[in-house]
């Protein structure tokens, strides 16, 4: 009995071809992106890509850019014609992963204006400041110690402590300094700031993981929805269907709304609880563009889903298919790991999935000072996606009802 | 209710009619008319055509040559599958597909009950169909093609896995659909059925139709005025032996049952019986009855080979 029950599984499963395939290809692809991507996040192919401006344009300042340049990680984007300002707008649009601004001479002393090198991070790419910094300390530390000695020496002697004697005169300071724990003693945050593009953004990577979750519940619940086409075709309803005024297109399009509709519904039950779970903040005024993403992400995630499935013969395919489809667009796309922390050439890859327009639309029109402009072309996109998808639905379904019906050769 | 028409009125005609699918030609030079009022049951092998043209009636397949008159907006398909929604109850189900037709919600709610009336399905209709025995899904089946009101209704094998009070009742179903006025086309192998309803029997073998007459004209044309004699077998007959069964015009009729048709001017089974002796055979039981449409449909679907 186990062994014929087994028999029947493994007969289902060689007698589709392309379900077979599947299982067994997929798992392998799946893993080589993951591996790309996962691999690129935690080892060496992490490259941030930092925008750069010099200000002060010293001896001090170029050896700091020529260090950073010449560091593996970063990928350096020298922004000659941006200011402070310019620099944040870059940050916030995505344009660049974390933003550096040197102001000043790295040997400056503490009191003669504010730190010299202004680092600018987004809420949604922490990590990316935090590498950053590390570098920009690291640099500082191997390529320029005569700065970062300056840098002591000149907190020292702020600090007041003079003597004849260097060596007393400097323990003596540290001695000072460590028993006073001041603000105004020597600390690396004397040397650089960080600055946030929205200071009054809260959880603002809360919002990127709402964008990003979301994206991935839109495509998988629109895939087992658009599973409803298979079934209909298997049960005799879509033969049923077809006899109708409006045939299998207005069969699949009603689908089609439905998705959209559960999609728009998902997307605000998630973003409510990034609200009220965890005290995202959200910039009310630009709701209605929200809204807009909403329907545009659900519209896109439910033409792939109806669009994979129409073009499946058989369940056990389109559930492979839609499976793999989703998790590799969520992966790539940037739904389980933040695209910039991926290879460059897979962030470039990520432009082609529905994820990566997704995130940015619900990026960009949920917070204070998004991109407008960003928000717009992201819906052209998904708006493109779902225009394609419709219509491969569409036809697909009308075809694959009419083959249902020939008999066999 | 649906409308009452004439007698006799024609709903659907094919003339001369020959379609396929890519290069294979599945009917050939068919020709049949459907009147309001009439049943017509259409039988024949796997791979008659049967579908084909079911298909060509629908206006789903385009047709090579010939003349389809039909009006696809006043023909309804029950197909052979419970096409049913089972999350729905069997109103819901009335409702829903009504709708996808293009049908208004208020006239679907007028309609459904007519529907359901029809196909006896008022006490269940609001039980989903999942909760539904056999006999009430097919019955649902065919209350959903009815919502549409159609002229031509056609039903694929409707009384498949029923059993005998479930068949009476979709049976009953089908006359008091026809008695409304309406034009039937069976598709089905129930010949049962078949001999108490159908006007006509339409015969398809390799894309031809090859009978299109009354139960009981193909009865007696086939069976020819002589009774049919059923055999049980003791053993399955090898190829040898099936060959002199088949040249005294026995065909096969199920497991080891054979049935032979009495021979002109013989009054017993004494004939007969030697025509089996003469194969080698050993007969576990012999019975002669009175002809039906089985029999004729196994004689001359044998005869075409």
């Amino acid at each position: 009995m186990i062994f014929a029950s087994t028999w029947v599984m493994a007969m289902a499963a060689i007698r589709d071809r392309m379900a077979l395939l599947m299982t067994f290809v997929l798992p392998a692809v799946l893993f080589v992106v993951f591996a790309a991507i996962f691999s690129g996040a935690t080892g060496k192919d992490l490259k941030i890509k930092v925008g750069l401006r010099d200000l002060a344009r010293t001896d001090s300042t170029q050896k700091f850019v020529a260090a950073l340049a010449a560091e593996p990680s970063l990928r350096v984007v020298e922004l000659a014609d941006r200011d402070e300002a310019g620099m944040i707008d870059e940050v916030r649009r995505g344009v660049v992963d974390v933003g550096v601004v040197l102001r000043a001479d790295l040997g400056q002393r503490p009191d003669d204006g504010p730190p010299p090198i202004l680092v600018i991070e987004d809420v949604t790419r922490p990590l990316a400041a935090a590498i950053m910094i590390g570098q920009a300390q690291r640099t500082l530390n191997e390529k320029l110690p005569n700065v970062a000695l300056g840098r002591i020496l000149a907190d020292v002697e702020a600090s007041g402590a003079i003597a004849r004697d260097e060596r007393e005169f400097l323990d003596s300071a540290f001695k000072k300094q460590e028993a006073e724990k001041s603000a105004s003693g020597f600390s690396f945050a004397r040397i650089v700031e960080t600055k946030l593009t929205d200071a009054g953004a809260h959880h603002g990577n809360v919002l990127y993981y709402a964008g990003a979750v979301v994206a991935v519940f839109l495509m998988f619940a629109a895939s087992h929805g658009a599973l409803t086409l298979i079934d209909e075709r298997d049960s005799g309803i879509a033969q049923r269907l077809t006899l109708g005024r409006g045939g299998m297109a207005a069969v699949v399009i009603g689908k089609f709304a439905f998705l959209v509709i559960q999609g728009t519904i998902q997307a605000l039950i998630v973003f409510a609880v990034a609200w009220l779970a965890f005290g995202a903040t959200f910039e009310t005024s630009r709701i209605g563009l929200w809204m807009i993403t909403c329907i545009m992400a659900s519209a896109a995630a439910a033409a792939i889903g109806l669009g994979i499935v129409a073009l499946c013969k058989s369940r056990k395919q389109s559930e492979s298919a839609t499976t793999f489809a989703v998790l590799l667009v969520s992966a790539i796309g940037g739904s389980m790991v933040p695209r910039y922390l991926m290879p460059p050439w897979m962030q470039d890859i990520g432009w082609f999935t529905p994820n990566a327009w997704m995130i940015q639309a619900f990026e960009a029109s949920v917070r204070s000072g998004g991109s407008t402009m960003a928000v717009m072309q992201a819906w052209a996109v998904l708006a493109e996606i779902a225009g394609v998808g419709l219509a491969v639905a569409v036809i697909f379904s009308i075809h694959r009802t009419r083959y249902s019906w020939a008999p066999a050769a | 209710m649906l409308k009452l028409r004439s007698e006799n009125e024609l709903v659907a005609q094919l003339a001369g009619v020959s379609a396929g699918y890519e290069a294979r030609t599945v009917l050939d030079n068919v020709s049949l008319r459907l009147q309001a009022g009439g049943i017509v049951a259409l039988a024949g092998p796997n791979g008659a055509g049967k579908s084909t043209l079911i298909r060509v009636l629908t206006g789903t397949l385009p047709v090579r040559s010939g003349t389809v008159e039909c009006s696809k907006a006043q023909t309804s398909l029950v197909p052979q599958e419970i096409a049913l929604y089972p999350w729905l109850t069997a109103r819901e189900n009335c409702l829903a597909f009504a709708m996808m037709d293009g049908m208004s919600r208020r006239q679907a709610l007028q309609q459904a009950p007519v529907a359901l009336g029809m196909t006896r399905c008022d006490a269940i209709a609001d039980t989903r169909v999942s909760q539904l025995s056999g006999g009430y899904r097919r019955r649902v089946n065919i209350a959903v093609a009815l919502m549409r009101t159609p002229r031509l209704l056609i039903l694929d094998e409707p009384t498949a896995g029923l059993d005998a009070d479930a068949k009476r009742v979709v049976r009953d179903v089908m006359l008091q659909i026809r008695d409304a006025g309406c034009a039937i086309l069976v598709v089905t192998h129930d010949f049962d059925v078949v001999e108490q309803i159908a006007d006509r029997v339409a015969i398809l073998s390799a894309g031809r139709l090859i009978r299109d007459a009354a139960p009981d004209d193909l009865i007696d044309s086939l069976c020819d005025g002589r009774k049919p004699v059923e055999l049980l077998l003791a053993s399955e007959p090898d190829p040898q032996q099936a060959k002199v069964l088949r040249q005294h015009g026995a065909v096969p009729f199920g497991h080891l049952r054979w049935m032979a048709l009495q021979p002109p001017g013989s009054t017993d089974l004494g004939a007969i019986s030697a025509v089996v002796a003469e194969a080698g055979l050993r007969v576990v039981e012999i019975r002669m009855r009175e002809p039906n449409l089985a029999d004729a449909y196994a004689r001359l679907i044998q005869a075409e080979g």
